[in-house]
């Protein structure tokens, strides 16, 4: 009986030893291609982080610029501040949207903004090539008093084995010359101002003369700043309105003033509700004229 | 003489002895599948990102603003795609509505690659599928 258990152990080892020996190389090789696949899977992980990336460097780029744009169509004010406020609740609705739609697809994205602020473009400052061409804003030769879009972007991404961190430091230049159109009104402002200050020094008694005077001045003026920039696309509209009012024989004069200048190029513009709609910044100004006899005087 | 018993026990114990052993195989047409899905990924990152610096998106997302027809600038996309592969573009929105699609697909495997696009007011998704 002993022999037979001495016996079948000996056979049992001697299989296994020739299975072991059979199976060894195929098991060496098998280890390789489990290490082959895995490095493959890691690989694709790796190509689909880089697309979430370029997806968001891309969309982030396009989306600053259009929802600057947006703003200041809708506003019509040259307001920095309001704009910078305006464009941190937009990246707070970009990134959940991001963060949501690639974590319902196994991947752990943080998207962070900081430092955003906006400045007027400067030659010193460089732009991606890369990202200008795919807003066809590589050929834009006018760029004076164009905005700049400054950002401060960190992407986290994790995938399987696969992390992805980048730092970004965004320079956007957004085609709406909203620094030059302030100047334009700024300078339009100074120039009728200085030439209805003049007014005083001249010998008029009625106050139909006077407005008469100020809306020639204001028409000359406008004609000569639409002159200087009709051919930059940029577009000046005007117009004046004026109160009289007597009261202890003196004329009080309110001549208003309201200004509109528009960045007609058109990539400034933006398409709404099938309209294209050009970027504005809207200005009021006003005067007060009393006159007392013939004495002038302009506030 | 080895009996019945000696065989039979010899075959178990060398069954118990396989199964600490036994390497999980892996068919090398799995390993050939995820190059060519690897291959695959690659095309389709390509065609996105290319789309993007050809300014072809910025196109394809003013035609969406107007209603236009994308099936024009789709192609442009699609042409992208090397003529090896089979390409599939097509643009969805969130609620997977597809609003136009361009190419077909007839082999049986292929991987898809999705972007998320932003308009004025919607957001969209533009989705590559590429085929071998």
């Amino acid at each position: 009986m002993v022999m037979k258990y001495k016996k079948s152990f000996l056979w049992t080892a001697a299989i296994a030893y020739l299975i072991t020996l059979l199976i060894l190389p195929l098991n060496l090789r098998n280890n390789n291609e489990k290490i082959l696949l895995e490095t493959i899977q890691e690989n694709i992980d790796a190509i689909y982080l880089n697309k979430i990336e370029s997806n968001i460097v891309f969309e982030l780029y396009s989306f600053l610029i259009d929802n600057s744009k947006l703003k200041i169509i809708i506003s019509n004010k040259f307001d920095i501040q309001d704009l910078i406020s305006f464009l941190y609740l937009k990246l707070k609705y970009f990134k959940e949207t991001m963060e949501n739609y690639y974590r319902n697809k196994g991947v752990e994205l943080s998207i962070y903004f900081f430092d955003l602020s906006i400045s007027e473009y400067s030659q010193n400052l460089l732009y991606n090539p890369i990202l200008l061409n795919s807003k066809n804003l590589l050929k834009m030769n006018d760029i004076e008093g164009t905005l700049n879009i400054f950002l401060k972007v960190r992407i986290s991404l994790h995938k399987g084995n696969i992390f992805l961190n980048r730092n970004l430091n965004l320079t956007i230049l957004c085609p709406c010359r909203i620094f030059l159109l302030n100047r334009i009104i700024l300078e339009t402002i100074k120039s009728i101002n200085q030439q209805i200050t003049l007014l005083t020094q001249y010998n008029i008694t009625d106050y139909n003369e006077i407005i008469e005077e100020c809306e020639i001045i204001i028409y000359n003026t406008k004609e000569k700043i639409r002159n200087k920039y009709e051919s930059r696309q940029i577009k000046i509209d005007i117009s004046t309105k004026s109160e009289v009012k007597f009261i202890d024989g003196i004329y009080k004069i309110i001549f208003i003033m309201s200004m509109n200048t528009y960045d007609m190029c058109e990539a400034a513009s933006i398409l709404l509700n099938g309209k294209r709609l050009y970027p504005l910044i809207a200005e009021e100004y006003a005067w007060l004229i009393l006159i007392n006899g013939s004495i002038i005087e302009i506030h | 003489m080895i009996s019945i018993l000696d065989a039979l026990a010899a075959f178990f114990i060398t069954l118990i002895f396989l199964s600490f052993i036994y390497p999980v195989y892996y068919n090398s047409s799995e390993l050939s599948f995820l190059i060519k899905s690897k291959h695959a990924y690659e095309i389709a990152n390509r065609v996105l990102v290319l789309s993007y610096s050809l300014g072809y998106i910025e196109e394809l997302k003013g035609k969406l603003v107007c209603n236009e027809s994308l099936e024009g600038i789709l192609n442009k996309i699609a042409s992208i795609c090397p003529k090896e592969y089979e390409c599939e573009i097509f643009i969805k929105n969130f609620n997977d509505k597809i609003i136009s699609k361009v190419g077909s697909i007839k082999k049986n495997f292929a991987i898809e690659q999705e972007i998320i696009l932003f308009t004025n007011f919607e957001k969209y998704l533009l989705i590559v599928r590429v085929a071998w």
